[in-house]
């Protein structure tokens, strides 16, 4: 906790004193500005695909945990380098453009993919002055950008030019644009415990009363469920299911472009697992033996592993089945716990 | 010369572009697709004025439901009719510009609209710039939602809810015989397609 | 024995064409060769509206090799490993059953030792075949952690197997008058050990893992309805058929290798749906179990192998069928009096299954279509010889 402050505060005094040095070079405050939020994009660039080398082997070595194998285990203690090397393969490897594809759209579907899955980190608190912007209204926002993902997967499945990728792209737009809705329910719902959208005002909120997981389980399953299926994660892969459409709207994807699809697949997976331990694990509170930023790290892993057991366990649902669970059964009870919610904030 | 400034300029030139990118398009899913960006310029614009909300919905709203619908719209129709127009966006561009019906015609419309526009601002009382953030812009929406604005606010969700009960009703389709042992009404396809 | 009567004319089943037709709505989709869930080089010419099947048309023969008309050119002993990569799961029925054949037209009477060896191998790789269309199939619901659990039984089955035998996948173990070597008591034991932690460790996670899961079971339940009708009229036979709620077992029907004198059940199926097709050979791998503990109370010291004729005069023709794990493996054979076999015909039940698709998965989704022909569990080595 000391830590963090006094390295939060000698990181402000170094802004502060090299803003002054700037502009005594006669360069516009603006540049500074705007190389500053630069260099913070990269900051969380840098942690964020760390953190997603890490899951790709983490999810690799549970899988094999799950499956009674040991996953990877060259290149370094426990093979930890083999995302690393996997990563560099996917670089080097051949950039195959399919001729009937629809090239540029088929280029850029990864960019949007992925910018979203970055842009999103904007507001997620990592402690209590480490987050990039607080704004007020977070979870809008959180919904609003993640709405683009839909957008891309169509793009990539369209642009392919493959029955499959179509199928792939079709399966997607319709299960996020099902899964979205519980998702938003669900946000309502702690939206008006908290009293606000901000998700740093989240957390202090649940620093005053208790874990939100406790005053809203009904919210807390929607939530987790509908997250599931909004980032693809078995059993609700169904838009890559590879048993069924070989590999969903990506089938036409390789090397470096397939790998950004990738890692955005991965961030999302951190960014909901972060999510849920941020509106429902009271985010980065905690006792103060451990730095607010590592408790955080501590309950999103927490999620990380549910949702990859969760995954590497159960089959498949079925798509009749996937929008039955969304329209029939998540989005009436989260709206349900939209009305007990109302209740429970105007009675308290 | 400000950082707002600068960002404004940028996301208006991206803005007016794809705009013009929508109409230029011969293929469907293009114009579709830059549409989406000129709605992402425009919430961009929001957020640079200082309107988060606003930023957000209009994301959450045109680019997540609105461009998605149209795209997917797109993508289950047949597919041979999108790649009919193969020239140049360029070539077709002057050749518009050349003719009375689809070059002169619109430009006049443009015209107007715009010094219609310029006029009305000019000499409107409204406060030309944007309000100085009230700390939280979301609370005031909100406010104004529930309190003055209740009752346009209830009939519009009304009449959406009427549309959603009617497109659900329009793609039914009944006259299949229920496929398969599981015994449904319509192909998942349909039903999301439906709402 | 089945009571029920074949229909009076067979379901109307087209041909897919080749390519999209324009002017209909629906997408013309060619599911394989390469694929992931087709179990190999099937291919599937299917016609989709939206995700729903309106027409779907197997398209075979990627992996022919002449296997019938080869035999002709190779000698009787010679033609026992082709067998083997026929159904290359269940390498042991298909020794086994040309064993049989060739034996009968021989007159050649196996030593007891060797009819009890053969039942012990025949059921562990009945036991090893049903393993990977269970793991294979909960792979293509999603289920993949089922796989790698089946595999590690099957791994222990196939190291047994490769005690005796020397291979690891076409044993080459049942020769014609007997089999290729004698086991010690030691690997008795083991067999022993490995069918008593099969039955009381191994099947009950199989069935806490996946039988019991209710995502499971929605997507099994109902679905690619088999009538016992339909199911003799095309012929099926195996677990495919007795999931339709036959009995036949050409076990009981017509004995071999002296597995009358076994008590053991034939496991049925009430829907003949996805479900009892998985849930017949989940229960048959138990009957298989019981079936080789009985075997390994009853062996007797002896030799394996039968004096065999130092020149071969096969004549004849006849038909042998046994019950593999897939279903009726029949050899058709007839023999001039040569070496080597004027005509042989292999009966795959595989080839059989195939055509039940299109009349089972019209009306499916996609996603159905993989869990059909995963509970179809064929391999395409007997499909296409």
């Amino acid at each position: 906790m000391q830590l963090e402050q006094s390295l939060v505060q000698w990181v402000g005094n170094l802004y502060a004193a090299g803003l002054s040095w700037w502009t005594s070079l006669g360069i516009p405050e603006w540049v500074w500005v705007a190389l500053m939020a630069v260099l913070k994009g990269v900051a969380v660039l840098t942690f964020l695909l760390l953190n997603v080398l890490f899951l790709i082997w983490l999810e690799r070595k549970v899988a094999g945990r799950i499956q009674r194998r040991p996953g990877p285990m060259h290149h370094g203690p426990q093979g930890i380098f083999q995302t690393l090397f996997d990563a560099l393969k996917l670089v080097i490897k051949e950039d195959i453009i399919p001729s009937q594809a629809d090239k540029w759209v088929f280029i850029t579907a990864p960019l949007v993919m992925i910018a979203p899955a970055l842009m999103i980190w904007v507001v997620m608190p990592f402690g209590p002055d480490l987050i990039a912007r607080d704004l007020n209204v977070g979870l809008l926002y959180v919904s609003a950008v993640s709405s683009f993902s839909i957008l891309a997967l169509i793009m990539a499945g369209w642009s392919s030019n493959n029955k499959w990728s179509t199928l792939g792209a079709m399966r997607s737009a319709a299960q996020m644009i099902s899964y979205e809705i519980p998702l938003g329910l669900a946000l309502v719902a702690v939206g008006m415990l908290a009293g606000t959208l901000s998700l740093k005002g989240i957390v202090e909120a649940q620093q005053e009363r208790t874990w939100f997981l406790l005053l809203q389980p009904l919210g807390f399953l929607v939530f987790i469920v509908a997250a599931t299926a909004e980032i693809n994660r078995a059993p609700f892969n169904l838009p890559e299911a590879e048993s069924e459409l070989v590999a969903g709207f990506n089938t036409e994807y390789s090397g470096f472009r397939w790998g950004v699809f990738f890692v955005a697949e991965y961030a999302n997976l951190l960014f909901m697992a972060g999510m849920a331990a941020t509106l429902f694990l009271g985010g980065w509170s905690g006792p103060a033996f451990l730095p607010p930023f590592l408790w955080w790290l501590l309950k999103t892993y927490l999620f990380v592993f549910l949702i990859m057991w969760v995954g590497w366990t159960l089959p498949r649902i079925r798509v009749d089945q996937l929008m039955e669970l969304g329209w029939k059964f998540l989005i009436p009870v989260g709206l349900a716990n939209i009305a007990l919610t109302g209740v429970f904030v105007i009675l308290t | 010369m400000s950082l707002d400034l600068i960002s404004f300029i940028v996301l208006g030139i991206i803005t007016l572009v794809s705009g013009y990118l929508v109409v230029a398009s011969a293929n469907l899913m293009h114009a579709a697709l830059f549409l989406g960006l000129s709605f992402v310029g425009v919430a961009g614009i929001y957020l640079v004025l200082g309107a988060e909300f606003l930023a957000a919905a209009q994301i959450l709203i045109y680019v997540g439901a609105i461009t998605t619908l149209i795209v997917f719209g797109i993508m289950v129709s047949n597919l041979q009719d999108l790649k009919a127009g193969g020239r140049g966006v360029w070539a077709r561009v002057v050749r518009n510009l050349a003719s009375f019906r689809r070059g002169l015609v619109p430009l006049v419309a443009a015209a107007g609209f715009a010094i219609l526009m310029l006029v009305i601002y000019r000499q409107s009382l409204w406060p030309a710039e944007a309000p100085p953030a009230s700390g939280s812009n979301l609370a005031t929406v909100g406010r104004l939602l529930f309190t003055e604005y209740v009752v346009p606010f209830e009939i519009a969700s009304v009449i959406l809810l009427a549309a959603v009960l009617g497109a659900v009703a329009l793609s039914r389709r009944d006259d299949q015989p229920p496929a398969g042992s599981t015994g449904q009404a319509a192909p998942a396809a349909e039903r999301k397609e439906g709402r | 024995m089945a009571t029920t009567s074949p229909p009076a004319q067979a379901p109307d089943v087209r041909v897919v064409p080749d390519e999209q037709d324009r002017s209909s709505s629906h997408l013309y989709v060619s599911m394989g060769p390469q694929h992931p869930s087709t179990h190999g080089v099937l291919r599937l010419k299917a016609r989709i509206d939206g995700e729903r099947i309106v027409d779907v048309d197997p398209d075979i023969g990627y992996l022919h090799r002449c296997f019938e008309k080869h035999s002709e050119q190779l000698t009787y002993p010679q033609i026992v490993p082709y067998t083997d990569r026929c159904d290359y799961l269940a390498a042991i029925n298909n020794e086994l059953t040309f064993a049989l054949a060739v034996e009968k037209l021989l007159g050649l009477e196996v030593p007891p030792r060797a009819q009890y060896l053969r039942v012990i191998t025949m059921e562990l790789q009945r036991i090893a075949s049903h393993l990977i269309a269970f793991g294979t199939f909960a792979m293509d619901l999603g289920a993949t952690t089922a796989f790698l659990y089946c595999w590690r039984e099957r791994e222990s089955i196939i190291n047994l197997l490769e005690e005796i035998s020397g291979a690891r996948m076409l044993f080459h173990y049942v020769r014609i008058g007997g089999v290729r070597n004698d086991v010690t008591d030691d690997w008795l034991r083991r067999v022993r050990a490995f069918v008593d932690d099969f039955i009381s460790d191994k099947l009950p996670q199989y069935h806490r893992l996946i039988t019991g899961n209710r995502l499971f079971v929605r997507r099994t339940k109902g679905i690619a309805v088999l009538t016992p009708e339909d199911a003799i009229a095309w012929g099926a036979s195996g677990p495919v058929l007795r999931g339709s709620g036959v009995a036949r077992d050409l076990r009981k029907v017509e004995p071999y290798c002296g597995i009358e004198k076994y008590d053991f059940n034939v496991p049925v199926g009430e829907n003949g749906d996805v479900f009892d097709r998985y849930m017949v050979r989940m229960l048959e791998m138990e009957e298989s179990a019981k079936i080789i503990k009985q075997a390994l109370e009853g062996i007797e010291a002896g030799d394996v192998m039968a004096p065999l004729p130092r020149r071969w005069k096969v004549e004849g023709e006849t038909y042998v069928r046994t019950e593999g794990p897939k279903g009726e493996v029949g050899c058709y054979l007839v023999g001039d009096g040569s070496d080597k076999p004027y005509r042989l015909h292999w009966r795959a039940p595989s080839f059989v299954h195939l055509q039940l698709i299109p009349v089972i998965s019209k009306g499916l989704l996609i996603a159905d279509l993989v869990a059909v022909i995963g509970s179809l569990d064929p391999v395409f080595g007997e499909v296409d010889r």
